[in-house]
């Protein structure tokens, strides 16, 4: 996996699939067992300091210092950040709607979770790093991220997040990386995954059938039933269409339109994978 | 200093009303003074333990020095200084598992080694700071029951002791690196100084106790001018340790 600067890279994938874990490494809370990280030349697991320096996270976890104040607790998390902007900070926390002067403990989810993405993003590191950036938020903030998000990119500062927020991933996101049980299942530019998700069809047919009843090929993978099939299959579209105009189908749709879709067909050949 | 600054908001109640503990403790201790020694066989009569017979006895034959030393380092400081660096030190990491701070803090461009001193100095100063206040202005008290002590005693007794709990402090430091829970940690250091004491009511076994190390004799020896510095050195080598251990473990432990 590669992140170039003004990139932006999303990691997906279900609950235990290691989104969080591998961030976890990238900032030196967890020891990989095995593999290299290397932030900007430099090797983030024997010099995770180092690294660090480059890096601006934002954990998914939003218990935070509730003694502190919101300004202080950013206060607290810039300080150790050399290129870090105090004021760009206040700023954010002044669109994000949060109360500076308010204590951690008194603030929503929501509200936490906002502090943490304006201490990263008023950081000042090349690499931001955001783990579950969109939970909790309303869709207005969501929308300020999102922006916000872009304008760092652009500015060259390259960004990793994981998400189960698949929608905004794939509108804020250039590549995307579907990991499972640790493992990179897919990834690509989430146009190109998209054009993928071509292979995964939904039939509705006009009477009910069992599985053992439906065409079969090698690479195709049947699920649902016994009225709604659907259907991850490979080879030439021509040759699909072909053998399921046999079936009686009231309606068939493929599966190319959304990120929801590739998720659910990815993890469902994996899960039917013995 | 930012470290250093959070860590002190977090604790400095507790240094507070420790300080202001001790000095109440002292401060009714030296008023009680005349009393005591005015009725020092018949309390020897009354107290348990052959090892508490004969701090007593000590103060009956050489007089307010003995009496101050159990009554401010040995029962004071030990006893409340246990207890603040329970309730500060314990939660040093323990706290940042416990409340799942750690991920935020230690994702910090900061290092562990860093933390894990910048806390251990504060907690040390919240700690033998008090010791020290309390110790001098128990010079000018003394005044009002008609004793006086010297500052190099003074000062001395209270370097001796804030090594003793220096040493209480590293300990405290390693058992929160260890911990996933802050009331684990402190109840473990609690039970451990505890157990302690109950040993050196126990003459036979005694010697074996860490508080032999800090009661009447150390500061007679003081007093005489002979203060056991090989004993200090200890406490010091061994809180060395203990933070060597303890930033070894907090290295390579994950969150």
């Amino acid at each position: 996996m590669q992140l170039d600067r003004g990139q932006m890279l999303g990691l997906i994938g279900p609950n235990g699939a290691g989104k969080s874990t591998l961030l976890r490494c990238l900032v030196g809370i967890v020891k990989p067992d095995d593999g290299t990280i290397t932030v900007d030349g430099i090797d983030a697991i024997a010099d995770s300091l180092k690294a660090r320096r480059r890096i601006g996270y934002a954990p998914s976890e939003t218990a935070l210092y509730h003694r502190m104040t919101a300004m202080d607790l950013l206060r607290f998390a810039l300080a150790f950040h050399d290129t870090a902007d105090l004021d760009r900070g206040r700023a954010l926390l002044d669109l994000f709607t949060v109360p500076p002067g308010r204590r951690v403990r008194h603030l929503s989810h929501g509200m936490k979770r906002k502090i943490l993405l304006a201490q990263v993003l008023a950081s000042g590191a090349p690499l931001l790093v955001l783990d579950e950036p969109m939970e909790a938020l309303d869709p207005e903030a969501r929308r300020y991220v999102i922006d916000l998000l872009r304008q760092a990119a652009a500015q060259g500062c390259a960004v990793l997040l994981s998400s189960h927020d698949l929608a905004s991933t794939e509108q804020l996101c250039d590549r995307i990386v579907f990991l499972h049980e640790g493992t990179v299942l897919r990834q690509g530019a989430a146009p190109e995954l998209l054009a993928e998700a071509g292979r995964m069809l939904t039939l509705v047919l006009r009477q009910p059938f069992e599985q053992v009843d439906l065409p079969s090929r090698d690479g195709w993978v049947w699920s649902g039933g016994p009225l709604r099939w659907t259907l991850v299959c490979e080879g030439p579209m021509e040759d699909t269409l072909a053998i399921l105009s046999t079936l009686p189908i009231l309606s068939i749709r493929d599966g190319s339109e959304s990120l929801e879709e590739i998720f659910a067909s990815l993890y469902l050949e994996t899960e039917q994978t013995p | 200093m930012m470290l250093l600054r959070q860590y002190f908001r977090d604790i400095w109640w507790i240094a507070l009303g420790y300080l202001l503990i001790l000095e109440a403790a002292m401060i009714a201790a030296i008023m009680f003074w005349p009393q005591f020694r005015d009725n020092v066989p018949a309390i020897a009569k009354v107290v348990p333990f052959q090892a508490l017979q004969d701090l007593i006895s000590q103060m009956h034959q050489a007089g307010f020095w003995p009496y101050f030393a159990v009554q401010h380092w040995f029962k004071g400081c030990s006893l409340f200084g246990v207890a603040a660096i329970a309730f500060m030190g314990s939660g040093i990491i323990a706290r940042e598992a416990d409340q799942r701070t750690a991920e935020f803090l230690l994702s910090r461009p900061i290092s562990r080694r860093r933390v894990l001193l910048s806390r251990f100095f504060v907690l040390s100063m919240a700690t033998i700071v008090p010791v020290y206040l309390t110790s001098i202005t128990a010079i000018w008290i003394s005044v009002n029951v008609e004793e006086f002590m010297g500052w190099g005693d003074i000062l001395l007794a209270a370097t001796y002791m804030s090594c003793f709990l220096l040493m209480l402090c590293g300990l405290c430091t390693l058992l929160s690196t260890m911990s996933t829970n802050q009331f684990r940690a402190g109840t473990i250091l609690i039970g451990f100084v505890l157990a302690n004491f109950a040993i050196y009511l126990v003459q036979s076994i005694d010697t074996f106790s860490l508080f032999k190390t800090i009661d009447i004799w150390a500061f007679m020896q003081i007093h005489a001018g002979e203060p056991p510095w090989s004993l200090g050195a200890i406490f010091v080598a061994v809180t060395a340790v203990e933070l060597i251990l303890a930033d070894w473990i907090f290295r390579r432990r994950t969150f």
